[in-house]
């Protein structure tokens, strides 16, 4: 009877979880295998797929092809901007929470502002950057370089320069990371900063000492994310895309200046139709993201950031 | 420390406040240089003119139509699945959370010429079934969150339940949600936001421009009149204001909930 109700009780807790068993295996366990065969594949959509084995990842890690120049052209762009991106989520992440995390009417208006531009269409947020950032003499940045004498900046469009633009709009998105870190300087209990004020710490060395070992996992976490994160850079890379290019489907900036592995990805697949291709590449940012993801899965085991064990 | 935030703070307002400058200039103070700080008579008509002479009124009505039924369908089975994460215990949970885990960080567009294929044999491309129908599988982010949550409230409620009579699929619907309304209401301000937000997908299934959700709209913004540039900011503009309003409501429930979150 006991034995029964145990069995019965493992069916139920299969058929809550079953949506997202069936999702997982419909969505993506096997568009991802599929996604694999045709990474060995030529196709455009509308003939027959041809064997080509390892020609497409080949030709992407080939520099003098005009496939490996744009995937190297992202591939840099994609680390500079992860890289970037984690340390300006980090650093400024912990200190404007540090400053403002007590509640106060101040504080509330400033935690909201720097939030608001997380809430907004990354297309939006990159556009907004054009009367800004734009190549043509009518942008602030011209504006200035002229007043000071300087010639016009087409920032945007230079290889090299545009993830520059990229990671400068990082600050616009360290609400997130923000938000994250003052729940948790929230939780920490108030009398261990009591104590620590009553030895004499000052505030820097409350937020060394006590706070950052207290969220230590919830940095690493944070980080970890905005790696992962940053590797899926598109919307924000193709809104730029359209101020530089006018037509913001057409290409990735001038001279692939503004290429990410997902935003080539997309053209390729989307746009030239090389699907095989674009398949491969996929793969490629698949093996990148996992080496962030295994460290994830190995923190999160370890320190039981998320855990099911409950009773 | 404080002077920092409040410089970063302004920092980030200013392109906020320069387009609203910009969008309220006249075409010939645009193309001026050097372009006069504040537009001397403030083209509020634009707003007007963008949303319905140049009909951007249909995407901000897809996109809030598409975001409601991701709150309404992912809250339902974000909980749904996440109580059967946080209650049960059964053999090969622990794979099931792992994976879970995995797909949090696996990049989704990796899949996507598979799955474009897929929709496309099953005929829902320019339609918003690609959209909508992956949401019933719930997602990673908001079953962790939520299951974490359902975790904290007691079971000896549950169990009380239990002993009246009530199935689980009554504990779920009675006694649980009405317990995780915090969990909730921030759930769903992510999925509102993370739809509202969404570009791929929609960039990738959707044709007609009947269809086009508020990105694709900035993305393919055209004006008849050369003045398009001043109109896509407006544009702009007119896409920030609902992500506001929801973040309003957002607060003025997390306000409420947390006190009509104790079942007594």
């Amino acid at each position: 009877m006991i034995k029964k109700k145990k069995r019965n009780k493992q069916n139920l807790g299969w058929l809550f979880v079953s949506p997202w068993v069936f999702g997982f295996v419909s969505l993506t366990v096997l568009p991802l295998l599929y996604s694999l065969y045709l990474s060995f594949h030529d196709w455009n959509m509308f003939s027959d797929p041809k064997f080509v084995g390892l020609k497409n990842f080949e030709l992407l890690f080939d520099k003098t092809s005009i496939y490996g120049d744009a995937f190297y052209a992202a591939l840099s762009n994609n680390l500079i901007y992860v890289c970037v991106a984690a340390v300006i989520n980090f650093t400024v992440g912990i200190t404007i929470a540090w400053s403002i995390f007590r509640p106060s009417k101040l504080n509330s208006t400033l935690r909201t502002i720097i939030y608001m531009p997380s809430m907004i269409i990354s297309f939006a947020l990159s556009m907004m950057m054009s009367p800004i950032f734009s190549s043509n003499e009518f942008s602030l940045i011209n504006q200035i370089r002229q007043a000071m004498g300087l010639d016009l900046q087409n920032w945007l469009g230079t290889r090299g320069q545009g993830v520059w633009v990229l990671c400068i709009l990082c600050f616009w998105g360290v609400g997130g990371a923000m938000m994250t870190y003052i729940s948790g300087m929230k939780n920490i209990d108030k009398s261990v900063y009591e104590a620590a004020k009553l030895d004499g710490a000052a505030n820097m060395r409350l937020l060394v000492s006590i706070c950052l070992p207290l969220l230590a996992p919830m940095i690493v976490y944070q980080v970890i994310m905005t790696f992962v994160g940053g590797l899926q850079a598109f919307d924000n890379v193709m809104g730029l895309a359209t101020i530089c290019g006018g037509n913001g489907t057409a290409n990735m900036g001038t001279d692939n200046s503004l290429a990410t592995l997902v935003f080539y990805l997309y053209n390729l697949g989307f746009k030239d139709f090389k699907m095989g291709m674009a398949s491969a590449l996929g793969w490629i940012t698949f093996a990148i993201t996992g080496v962030f993801g295994i460290a994830l899965l190995v923190f999160v085991q370890k320190t039981g950031y998320y855990s099911i064990d409950g009773d | 420390m404080k002077t920092f935030t409040i410089c970063l703070a302004i920092l980030i307002l200013f392109p906020f406040v320069w387009l609203l400058l910009t969008s309220l200039k006249t075409v010939d103070e645009y193309y001026t240089s050097p372009a006069p700080l504040f537009p001397s008579d403030p083209q509020w008509s634009r707003f007007w003119t963008v949303l319905v002479d140049l009909e951007f009124y249909t995407p901000m009505l897809n996109s809030i139509l598409i975001a409601a039924c991701s709150v309404v369908i992912s809250l339902t089975m974000n909980s749904f699945i996440g109580y059967g994460m946080a209650r049960f215990k059964f053999k090969g949970k622990n794979i099931v959370f792992i994976l879970i885990l995995v797909t949090m960080f696996l990049p989704a567009q990796v899949t996507s010429i598979p799955k474009f294929l897929l929709y496309y044999k099953l005929g829902w491309l320019d339609t918003y079934l690609p959209i909508i129908i992956p949401m019933f599988f719930g997602s990673s982010t908001g079953i962790l969150y939520i299951s974490q949550f359902i975790r904290t409230v007691p079971k000896e409620m549950d169990e009380a339940a239990m002993v009246d009579g009530c199935g689980h699929l009554r504990i779920w619907s009675q006694i649980v949600i009405p317990q995780i309304v915090p969990a909730l209401v921030l759930s769903g301000i992510n999925a509102f936001l993370s739809s509202w937000k969404s570009s791929m997908g929609p960039l990738i299934y959707l044709r007609s421009p009947d269809l086009y959700t508020v990105p694709l709209a900035l993305l393919y913004f055209q004006s008849p009149e050369s003045n398009s540039n001043l109109m896509l900011m407006t544009g702009v503009l007119i896409s920030m204001i609902p992500t506001l309003i929801v973040f309003i409501i957002g607060q003025v429930i997390m306000d409420k909930g947390a006190t009509t979150a104790d079942l007594k």
